[in-house]
């Protein structure tokens, strides 16, 4: 009812100009006195609307200026007029960008001086004189205009618009400007949100943070009746408000959260010109002003909160166009204009905040410990996973392109050994709330492609390289122990030296903190996550026949070992038919001494007694073989059914079994 | 006083030192926006003027929660500037609101009044005008008077008695 009330009193206004004065430039009075319902609109729309005005009115727009300027310095100033004249211009400056239209509009709002108790001539003058210094980059003017306007218009107003809107007369015709009040939320709203960042204001804004956060309270949107939801800024200021105040703002910037915002939505389009373009030229220029955006949020953090947020997600940028380089098996030139190293340097400059509330200095007063916490996590998965995808892109072109293997896998490894000594240097028990649970499993990764570059990828790796390589196997199997595959690899990389010989110790190093930790213990007993498939590997690791298996029987499947089985059996048979044959075990004597016959006979005899051992010790020998491998390929069969667990961690970083992993790693420390 | 005044001047010569515009300030001077009800209200207007100091209550918190972040980086031009407006807005609009006696004593607008005063001392706090920090707290001890056990919004987001509320702010008094 009142919004067609209001709508009533517009139209009203506005359709009696023009009836008033076919082609008198008054019949603009009605626009100009409601300017404040459209002059937030964007310049194209803008001026879509004054030209249909002027339609209406019979007098086109630039008439009603240039009547404006004829009728300068003729008369004694008259309020209404000067008034209308400041939004003339102000309106033609909005709508095409002229800047003498501006300056004509300020002399204007300046001659309002003397009418300045009154709101309305108040609003407009704030409103003028904050576009002049938007114009001008001046922005602690601008900083000052909108506080004064909020002073001056805003808070005396609230009071009388409630008790209109208590009364249902706030869209009463001679409510004046009380009514407006609405709309000169919206117009606020968009002036500092958007208007100053599309005039470049991107310092200094920060005292306006009080004014955005009490538009959020209750104020933009809350007046659908009047300004449609989808119609008002509502949602944007909810947007900001949250990012203003939440664990992603620097100490509560409003300069940094609109400047991460814009960065964010850059950030946004490249990504799905990425999933629609691959990495197109149109892609790759939209990467680039990305990452310039989130340069740019970066200059004007002050604390290491706002830090973090820029290389959070400026890092998950980086990891989306290194995946994306690996899927689509190429390498253009993307320039991003920040690194891993940044990265660590920023978690490293949090980690100092980890004792007492040093977190408070560090930004996060407001957000709290556990905001603090979750923003270190959230970068240090970051890290991890942009590493891991920049080394995985590396060896797909060793594995792409052969003569340059020796070269890309190396850069692979390097950043392996990164991220593994970023792992070590910050994984201590004393920051572990600092570090996510998948980290462990990370950490795993990461070694196992350091091995893997060398082992895998590397035409000719050096002595070190293999030394390095081997060692980092045995690390990844420490973090890891139930990838089935790793273990082939670390027998292989031994073999590689001729050193196949430490492998069963070294196993048996790695199995025994599976098979004495209490955690695990725990784990399967609790029946949590992966509980059965974990009580597989344990039971094969803790069968030595079993850890050998695992090591040197990875090109033969359980139904090949199986037969084998069978085969040794059989031959077990055969022989012990042969020694039945053969007149019993070896060494048995004979019942009854026979007597002495002639030297052929006796050779024959020691013969039989020869080929009798032989038999035996084969059997024994089988014997021993068939009960070993009987032992251990039940355990051997339901260690190589982990294999999917591996698979399940690297796709789910919050899979539970990565705590499971975090707690197996503290317990061996 | 004199170290806010001498503050408020400084903060109006930076202005002046870093703006084209004569003074941008001088809108911050002006008249009060609040009128004085001198008698006890009922119905719409006590409603009202409960409306009034709720919104002023969680516009001073946001307003506090501003002049935190702005110190916190050490942003000493956008804290002078915001310091003054803070000042104008307690002087035109919260002063004259919190001006009269009735509504301290009023038994449903007292907990707010006195939240009100106190969120109001919290900001001189912050704003290191120990002078009217002690001002509002002698303010408030005096109109509550026996009533320290009154349950009030402070700090914003908690619950406390009134006295240990004054008692709490008058050991911060000297924080900045």
């Amino acid at each position: 009812m009142r919004t067609a009330l209001f709508a009533l009193c517009i139209a009203g206004a506005l359709a009696a100009a023009p009836l008033r004065a076919a082609a008198d430039a008054s019949a603009w009075d009605g626009y100009l006195d409601y300017a404040y319902v459209y002059s937030s609109a964007e310049p194209a729309a803008l001026r879509e609307r004054l030209a249909q005005y002027g339609r209406e009115a019979g007098v086109s727009f630039e008439r009603v200026l240039a009547g404006f300027e004829a009728k300068a310095g003729s008369d004694a100033p008259e309020e209404a007029a000067t008034r209308r004249k400041a939004i003339a211009f102000l309106l033609q400056h909005l709508a095409t960008g002229d800047a003498e239209a501006l300056e004509t509009s300020v002399r204007a709002a300046h001659e309002l001086d003397p009418w300045m108790g009154r709101h309305e001539n108040r609003f407009w003058a704030h409103y003028v004189l904050a576009h002049q210094a938007l114009a001008g980059g001046r922005r602690h003017d601008f900083v000052a205009e909108l506080l004064a306007l909020w002073l001056e218009v805003v808070v005396p107003l609230e009071g009388p618009y409630e008790a209109l809107e208590d009364l249902a007369l706030d869209g009463a015709p001679n409510s004046g400007f009380v009514a407006a009040l609405p709309y000169v939320y919206e117009d606020t709203a968009r002036l500092i949100l958007i208007r100053s960042q599309e005039a470049g204001i991107d310092e200094g804004l920060d005292p306006l943070g009080a004014i955005v956060r009490m538009l959020g309270d209750g104020r933009v949107g809350a007046h659908p009746d009047v300004i449609p939801r989808e119609a008002s800024s509502r949602d944007y200021v909810d947007r900001i408000v949250a990012r203003l105040d939440g664990p992603e703002s620097d100490s509560g910037s409003l300069t940094f959260t609109l400047a991460l915002f814009e960065a964010t939505k850059l950030h946004d389009r490249a990504r799905g010109l990425l999933a629609e373009k691959d990495l197109a030229p149109e892609t790759v220029e939209a990467i680039r002003v990305a990452g310039g955006a989130y340069e740019r949020a970066l200059d004007r953090a002050d604390t290491a909160q706002g830090r973090c947020a820029v290389h959070t997600r400026v890092l998950r940028l980086l990891g989306e166009v290194w995946a994306a380089k690996q899927r689509l098996g190429g390498d253009p030139d993307v320039a991003i204009p920040f690194d891993v190293e940044g990265a660590i340097a920023v978690y490293r400059e949090l980690h100092r905040g980890l004792d007492g509330s040093g977190y408070e200095e560090l930004g996060y007063a407001r957000a709290g410990r556990a905001a603090y916490l979750a923003a270190m996590r959230g970068l240090w998965e970051e890290i991890q996973e942009a590493s891991l995808n920049a080394a995985d892109h590396y060896l797909a072109l060793a594995a792409s392109h052969p003569e340059q293997a020796d070269v890309h896998s190396r850069s692979a490894a390097r950043i392996h050994a990164r991220t593994l000594a970023f792992f070590r240097e910050f994984a201590s028990a004393a920051g572990q709330e600092a570090v996510p649970d998948s980290a462990y499993f990370a950490a795993h990764e990461a070694a196992r492609g350091l091995g893997d570059a060398f082992f895998a990828f590397a035409s000719h790796p050096t002595q070190p390289e293999i030394e390095l390589a081997t060692q980092a196997y045995r690390q990844a199997l420490l973090l890891f122990p139930f990838d089935r595959r790793l273990w082939p690899a670390l027998g292989s990389a031994l073999q590689h030296q001729g050193r196949e010989s430490e492998y069963l110790g070294l196993g048996q190093a790695v199995a025994e903190r599976v098979t004495s930790s209490r955690v695990v213990d725990a784990w399967v007993e609790q029946r949590e996550p992966g509980a059965e498939q974990i009580a597989g590997v344990r039971a094969a690791l803790a069968n030595s026949e079993a850890i050998l298996h695992l090591g040197f029987a990875e090109d033969l499947a359980v139904d090949d070992l199986e037969r084998g089985l069978g085969d040794l059996r059989v031959q077990r048979d055969r022989a012990r038919a042969r020694l039945a044959a053969l007149g019993g075990e070896a060494g048995r004597e004979p019942a009854v001494a026979a007597p002495p016959a002639d030297m052929a006979d006796v050779l024959e005899e020691r013969d039989r007694d020869r080929e009798r051992e032989e038999v035996a010790t084969l059997v024994a020998r089988l014997d021993t073989q068939i009960e070993a491998r009987s032992r251990a390929l039940p355990a051997y069969r339901a260690a190589r059914r982990t294999q999917g667990l591996a698979d399940e961690l690297r796709s789910r970083r919050d899979h539970p079994v990565h705590t499971l992993l975090r707690r197996m790693y503290f317990e061996a420390r | 006083m004199i170290r806010r005044i001498a503050c408020l001047s400084f903060a109006a010569l930076l202005v002046l030192a870093c703006a084209s515009d004569p003074d941008p300030l001088r809108a911050f001077e002006g008249e009060e926006t609040v009128r004085e009800q001198n008698t006890p209200l009922g119905g719409a207007a006590l409603a009202q003027r409960r409306r009034e100091m709720e919104r002023a209550y969680r516009d001073m918190a946001q307003h506090r929660t501003t002049l935190l972040d702005l110190r916190r980086r050490g942003d000493r031009s956008g804290s002078l500037l915001f310091g003054g407006f803070l000042d104008a807005y307690i002087d035109r609009h919260l002063g004259p609101l919190l001006r009269s006696e009735w509504q301290s004593r009023h038994p449903e607008l007292s907990a707010l009044d006195a939240s009100l005063r106190l969120v109001e001392a919290e900001v001189f706090v912050e704003l290191r005008d120990t002078g009217r920090v002690q001002e509002a707290l002698d303010e408030v001890a005096r109109r509550f008077q026996g009533r320290e056990t009154l349950l009030v919004d402070y700090p914003v987001g908690q619950q406390s008695q009134l006295g240990a509320a004054i008692e709490s702010l008058r050991k911060r008094k000297w924080r900045g």
